[in-house]
Parts: C-alpha cells; structure tokens; sequence
C-alpha cells in the first residue's frame, strides 16, 4: 500500500472514462440493527459523474440512510451495517477492508440538512478541511479560500469579513459557507441532505442556483423533500419507498411520464 | 344546599366569569400560603447563616482605617494568643510572634495574669495557601481524568449495557459518604506501597521498592505517600471525579452533533474532530462545572481529615523543605498541610468555647464562605456570558 | 386514487366538467346550425350566433380554473397532462364554435336565396362529422384512449366526403348550376365541418397525450 497523499487534487484522484458511472450501487441492503431489519433492500443504482441526481421519497424511506452510505457516514452508528451488495466510487468497493473512511470522505463531501458552520471566523470553517488535512501554507490556504467562496457565491458578501464570526451570517449565507467549506477539500462528489429545509424560499433559490453552477465540476447528489426542488435542480431522480428503490430515471421522466404506479402516485401527490 | 346552587346557577347564567366561591378562595389562599411560607423559610436560614457570620466576621477582616483589611489575618499562620496584663493592670493580647518580641525588647517588663489561648492568634494564612494547593491539585488531577473519561464515555465507547453500567457505577461514586472516601484515601494514597516519592531517606520498612536515583544520593522509593497534600488531593479528585464527569459529558453532549458530522465529512479524523470541533465548544461547560466542583473540594473536611490536614503546622510547605528539584517538589507534595475547613473544625468544635477564639473562628468562617461564594458567582456569570456568546 | 388534497381532486374533476361542458355546447351549435339550414329555420341559425358568446365565454373559464391549478397545486406527471390539454382542448372547442358560426351565417345566406335541392349533399357528411366530435368528447370525459385513436381513423372518412362533396359542387357550378352564390356557400359549410373535422382529431391528440404523454400530433 502506498501512503496517501496529503492533497486532494481531483486530478490525482482515479479518474472515470466519461460514459461510466461514478458511483455503482449494486444490491445493497443495509440495517441500521446490524442486519435485523434492513432499513435499505437491494438497491442497484448508477449515479453518472457531473450530473445532479436527486433522491426524493417519503420519510423514512430510506434516502438519507443510502446518502450517509456514500460517504460512509453511517460509520458513527455503532450498530450500523451493510448487509449485502456493494457501492463502488471511482470504481472501488468502498466497504472493503482497505478503504479508510476518512480519504473516502476527502473525496466524497457532504452538505447537511441544518446548516452546521463551527463557530469560528469565517476563513478558518473554509479552511477547516485543509487543515486537518495538516496544510499550514498561508498562501495556499488564503487561495482555497478565496476559491471556495467564489465558487459557492459567497466570495462578494463575505470578502470583507473573513475574521468575523460565521454565525453573524444569514441562513442562507450560513448554508452556502457549509458548501464553501465542503468544495475547498475539492472532493469529486458532493452529497446534499437536504440542504434547503431550513431556508427560505429566496435562499433556497441561491442554492439550487448553486448547485446548477457547481455541476460543471461535481457530481452532485441531493436528497429532498421538496419535489419541486428536485425537478429543478436534477437531471436523475431516484425515487424510494419503504427502503426500496421504486423507480431511477431522467428528472422529466419521473415527474411527466414515470412508468410505474407508485411513483406516479407520490409525485403527484395520490394516497401512497 | 339546593336552594344555594339554583342561586349560583342563576349567577352564572348572568356571569361566566363570576368569582370563585368563598371556600375555594380559603382553599387557594392556603395552599398558597403553605408553599410561600416554606419557601421564604429558606430565604430567612440564608439571611440568619449570612446575616450573623457576617456580623461577626466582617469586624475580624475589615477595618476603619487603611488599608481596611486585617493584613494580619492574611499574612500569619494560626498561632498561640498570649493574653496578660501590664504594670499599668492594662489587658494586652498579642500573637506568639509578638509576645517573644515583647519580652525580648523589654526584657524587664512586668507580666501578669498570662493566658495562652490555642490557634486563637495569627491569621490564616497557613490553612488558605493548604487549601488552595489541595484544590489546585485535586482539579488538575480531576480534570484529567473527568474530561478523558467523558471522553470515552461520550465520543469513543459503544453505546450499549457496558457504557451504561460504567456511567452508573461512576454516578453511585457520587452518593459515596465523602467520610468513606477519607478512608479510602488513607488506606489507599497514604499507605499502599504503589505511590512513588523522591526522597533522600526512604522509609524502608513501608517501601515496596527503592531505586536509587544515581549520581544523587537520593532514591525513588514505593512507600505510599502519607499523609500528604498530594494524598489529600488524590482523595479529594476521586470524590469530585462524578461530578466532573458528569458536567464534563453534559457538555459534549450539548456540542451540536452538526459539528461534529461536519467536521468527519471533511475528512477529519475522530481525534481532529474531537479536538477542534467538540472540545473548543464544550469547554466553556466544563470550566463552569468545575469551578462549582472547586467549591465543593475546598469545603469537605472529611476527606483530608486523614489523608492530608494537619491542625497546626508552623511554616508553609515550602518553607520548611529540603533537597533540590525532583526532591524538592516531592518534598513539598509529601508534607501534611493546613486547610481552611479543617482549621475551622478544630477552632470551633475541638477548642473550648472562648471569647478570645471567636474573632478566629468568625473570621475564618467568613473568609471561607467569601471564597465559595465568590466561586459560585463566578461560575454563574461565566456561564450567562457563554451562553449569550455560543449560540447554534 | 385519490389525492391527498380533496381540493386539488375537486379542483381537478371541476376543469374535466367544464371542458366537457363547453364540448357539449359547440356540438350543440354545431347541430343547431345545421338543423336551421335543413329545417329552414333561420333564427335557429341567428341562435347560434349569439350563443357564440357563451362558448367564448366557457373558454375563458377553463383558462381561469387551469391556471389556477398550475398556480396552487403544481400538478406533475397524468396531472399537469391533463391540465395542459384541458387548456388545448378547449382551444380545439372554441373553434368548432367558431365554425358552427360559419354554418349558421352560411346556412342564412342560403336560405335568403330561396331553397335549394344541393343542401341535402351535405347530410352524409354531417353525419361524420357529428360522429367525430361527439366520438372525441366521449373519448375526453370517459379517458378513452382507443376511442381517440379511432376518431383519429375517422378523419379519413370526413375529408373523403368532403373532397367527393366540394369536387361535385364544383363541377355543377362549372356546369352552370344555380344560384352560383348558395352553391357555394355549401361548400363552404362542407370546408366548415371538413375542419371540425381536423379539430376532432386535435382533441383526440391531446387524449391520447393524457393517458400515454406521446406526443402524437405531425407524426
């Protein structure tokens, strides 16, 4: 095994002949009560690279649990388990024995529902994965940065306060910020939880603007409630029901013509 | 009673907002009464605690003419009070120091009717410095521990029976009778042949195993600690160990689990997210708890009665030390010292009651509950102030 | 089955009364012109041009209650369809009336001309005509697909009579037939129903992308 390196340079990551899929879902089941009851059942899904995917469901169907799955952040629950199948990323299995949670999530960020910047200055949450990624350069902090907060349009409002708390930021602000700080360890995907839930309708339509933008350089996947936002904002929709993936199409299709029932139903609003 | 209630139902066909009857007014006015009293029951035993420590005690500390504090009371150690009368039939008391003083400038002066009076001289000097060294000690060693075992508890251990077992067994330490940890103290710190000390003489027969430090002449030697203040501190942080813990999870806990998500999808490791994405915004939790834990340190008496105080001790620790560097500090953690709550004890329940010791006693008193009390607003307002600048 | 919001069903079910409502009413004009050209009624014919008004009226109604449901309920899937072609349905309808308008006016010129034996030529295709576009209404109110499919068939048949009709009027002008005038306004009621026709089919389209969102209209 080779040492990992310290940067994140999606240049150095493996890359992906562009008719492959960036992230292979194939059969997984996974159980919250190691292996008891599976909360997901034989998912098989392929999420292609620098396209916005959007998974929609009622809650509890399951697709927050199969996003914490990408970037395995339902390593936190002791009891936690992937009972079959697997996810490949960039082509490798990403539950095997040789994988470390933490590079995986160099690579896979991820957006939260609530808006969660850490009560430091500005600067110091966009330059928090950096640094725990042991980079002190000034100068290359100062441009992460910088790059960050234009990249997640934020750079104009903020650029004179660097130093002042994030809190003093709006919502909205706030959220984008957690955006900032997630594209400036330069990961290759993006998972968003629902990351408009808290806003308001004028800062929710700043991040679906976002998102629209960021597309050119992530691959983005985004869980929502809100189904608009998902015809919006994504090219794929994926939508679940009761921990099984119903129906995988293009946005269009699943929200004008989806070819079955259940989905039909959901989206339009019928008794499920 | 038929007659009564057609009149109210009229009435409240009239009036649905009438007033209650009579006899749940009287109910109502009891009930209140009872609780109010109680209540303001307790406000009068704190005002008549207050009111009569500080009648007493302030006249002991404070002063008409500058500096408006008794220096003295602050800068001696307790000391023998010499009472007599001069030629004049004039009364004179003076501290020990100064009485030897006295007969030596006037060696011919006349003396009579001499009374000694026990630690009623002097100031506290020896037992403040005692009690501030065990609570030093005792947090340090407290903390340490308290906040790596809610660390665990809280961030690494799997949740499940083990964990919670762990936790209840730590919470029954805090029912413990603080006499009980005293014991256990003495037998454990003071005796058990597990507890290092630097010294020039070992004490042979108590030493499990003595290691000769070479080129000094001096050795490591396994013989307990003694009676000492580091034993009194061990003692004390084992028993405040609940409450840190407690305060110290309480705190994790309260970190948002936002911050700590954030932090881990950033590609931080658990120690990384501990470190600078818990702890920074726990601390201020903690710092308060434990300044609640330092007063109750400071005001046990049982604990150290046998593991570290001493009623009267002439010098302060380091004062009446030898050896140099290791030896020195080992010398100085190893020494019995004096300690406010104890000093208290002996003055007030092991003395003869006496019109010469009550300025001792007041004063000592009084200056202790300052001192706590003063603990208890400082972690007060640093809370109201953390409160008001940490909000997520 | 149902949705969650019975406001949104009532809403819904509500568009789907009012497309069939205003469908009733231009196969009502439709007929009523003919019937006053046949009968020699011509305030049968002056009926439908004022009641013209009532149609165009009903449009604008379904307009009204098809935004408001974009608006409110952000209908997706069989639902926005539905709405979307209840709004061109109704377009389809409005110019059936508009046509039936034709015929009446036609219809009042010829009858001021004096009777004319070339009126009963149109009957068969009248006939087809009304065949369509009540097939197609049926179609819309029971979401028959099939049924829509076979108006689309139907077509054929109206534009046959139709070309035969215009063909044989023409040449009996040609051939000197009079009055040239009347004979003429014939055709252009024939024209008339031939485009209820086309818009019969229209409708039919726009059924067909409510149960199977294809697109079928030019294909």
């Amino acid at each position: 095994m080779t040492e990992t390196s310290v940067t994140t340079d999606p240049a150095a990551a493996p890359s992906v002949a562009s008719n492959e899929p960036i992230i292979a879902i194939d059969d997984l089941s996974f159980s919250y009560d190691l292996g008891k009851t599976n909360t997901l059942r034989n998912i098989s899904l392929e999420i292609p690279a620098g396209k916005v995917t959007a998974f929609i469901g009622p809650s509890g169907c399951g697709k927050s649990t199969l996003l914490r799955c990408l970037n395995r952040m339902n390593d936190l629950v002791d009891t936690a388990k992937v009972t079959t199948g697997r996810i490949s990323i960039l082509g490798q299995d990403i539950n095997a024995p040789d994988v470390e949670a933490i590079e995986l999530r160099k690579h896979v960020g991820m957006v939260f529902q609530k808006y969660n910047p850490f009560p430091k200055s500005i600067y110091e949450n966009v330059a928090y994965g950096l640094r725990v990624q042991g980079i002190k350069n000034k100068g290359i902090l100062d441009q992460a940065v910088e790059e960050s907060l234009q990249k997640a349009a934020l750079w104009g409002e903020v650029k004179d306060r660097l130093d002042s708390s994030a809190l003093g930021l709006s919502g909205g602000q706030q959220q984008r910020l957690c955006i900032a700080r997630t594209i400036a360890v330069k990961p290759r995907i993006v998972l968003m939880d629902e990351p408009c839930s808290a806003l308001d309708p004028i800062a929710t339509a700043r991040i679906e603007e976002l998102i629209a933008e960021l597309q050119e350089d992530f691959t983005i996947v985004i869980v929502t409630h809100n189904m608009q936002q998902a015809t919006r904002v994504s090219d794929r929709t994926a939508f679940f029901y009761l921990g099984e993936l119903i129906e995988y199409d293009e946005t269009q299709i699943i929200f004008g013509n989806p070819s079955i029932k259940q989905t039909e139903d959901y989206v339009s609003g019928r008794f499920g | 009673m038929p007659e009564k209630s057609s009149a109210t139902d009229a009435r409240s066909v009239q009036n649905p907002f009438r007033s209650l009857s009579s006899k749940q007014k009287v109910r109502d006015g009891i009930a209140t009464g009872v609780f109010a009293f109680f209540t303001y029951f307790i406000l009068a035993c704190v005002v008549l605690i207050l009111g009569k420590i500080t009648y007493d005690g302030a006249p002991v500390i404070f002063q008409s003419e500058a500096p408006f504090v008794n220096t003295d009371f602050f800068s001696k150690s307790p000391m023998t009070l010499h009472e007599f009368y001069n030629e004049d039939g004039e009364m004179i008391r003076l501290d020990k120091d100064d009485f030897d003083a006295y007969k030596k400038a006037n060696p011919d002066a006349v003396i009579r009717d001499e009374h000694t009076f026990s630690y009623a001289g002097g100031g506290i000097l020896g037992p403040l410095v005692g009690t501030a060294m065990l609570v030093l000690f005792c947090m340090v060693a407290a903390l340490f521990i308290g906040i790596s075992a809610a660390i665990y508890l809280n961030e690494y251990a799997k949740k499940g029976r083990v964990v919670n077992a762990i936790r209840l067994a730590i919470m029954n330490l805090a029912g413990v009778p603080s006499i009980v940890f005293g014991l256990f103290g003495f037998a454990f710190f003071c005796f058990s042949p597990i507890f290092p000390v630097f010294t020039g003489n070992p004490d042979w027969e108590k030493s499990l195993l003595t290691i000769p430090l070479w080129p000094s002449d001096g050795y490591l030697s396994f013989q307990g600690w003694g009676n000492s203040v580091i034993a009194g501190a061990a003692t004390l942080a084992v028993m405040v160990l609940p409450v840190i813990i407690a305060a110290c999870e309480e705190s994790l806990k309260a970190v948002p689990k936002g911050f700590r998500e954030a932090s881990l999808a950033l590609g931080a490791t658990k120690w990384q997210c501990i470190r600078t994405a818990v702890l920074p915004y726990a601390t201020p939790g903690i710092l308060t708890a434990s300044i609640l834990g330092i007063t109750r340190v400071a005001g046990e008496t049982a604990p150290i009665m046998f593991t570290a105080a001493v009623a009267s001790k002439g010098k302060l620790p380091w004062q009446d030390t030898e050896g140099s560097g290791l030896y020195w500090v080992s010398n100085v953690l190893t020494q019995k010292v004096e300690a406010l709550p104890y000093h208290i004890y002996t003055v007030s329940g092991k003395l003869p009651a006496n019109e010469a010791l009550d300025d001792m006693r007041y004063g000592s008193v009084f200056v202790f509950l300052l001192l706590v009390i003063g603990f208890a607003m400082i972690s007060v307002v640093l809370r109201s102030r953390f409160r008001k600048k940490l909000k997520w | 089955m149902a949705h969650i919001l019975k406001n949104y069903d009532d809403d819904l079910s509500a568009l789907k009364d009012s497309v069939v409502e205003m469908g009733t009413q231009a196969l009502a004009a439709m007929e009523k012109a003919i019937k006053g050209l046949s009968t020699n009624d011509v305030e049968l014919c002056y009926d439908v041009i004022d009641e013209d008004e009532r149609i165009d009226q009903q449009e604008k109604k379904i307009d009204e209650q098809g935004m408001s449901i974009l608006l409110r309920f952000n209908p997706v899937a069989s639902d926005l369809r539905h709405v979307l072609s209840s709004i061109n349905i109704c377009r389809s309808l409005e110019r059936i009336g508009d046509h039936a308008v034709n015929i009446a006016k036609r219809a009042r010129k010829i009858l001021k001309a004096g009777e004319l034996e070339e009126v009963r030529l149109i009957d068969p295709l009248v006939l087809e005509a009304r065949k369509i576009v009540s097939g197609a209404l049926t179609a819309f109110s029971d979401v028959d697909e099939q049924l829509a499919h076979k108006v689309i068939e139907m077509d054929r048949a109206v534009d046959k009579i139709h070309k035969a009709l215009s063909k044989s009027l023409s040449n009996k002008i040609s051939g000197g037939a009079q009055p040239t005038e009347s004979l003429l306004n014939v055709i252009f009621i024939s024209r008339s129903l031939e485009r209820i026709g086309d818009l019969a089919v229209n409708i039919a389209e726009d059924i067909v992308f409510i149960t199977s969102a294809e697109d079928i209209r030019h294909t």
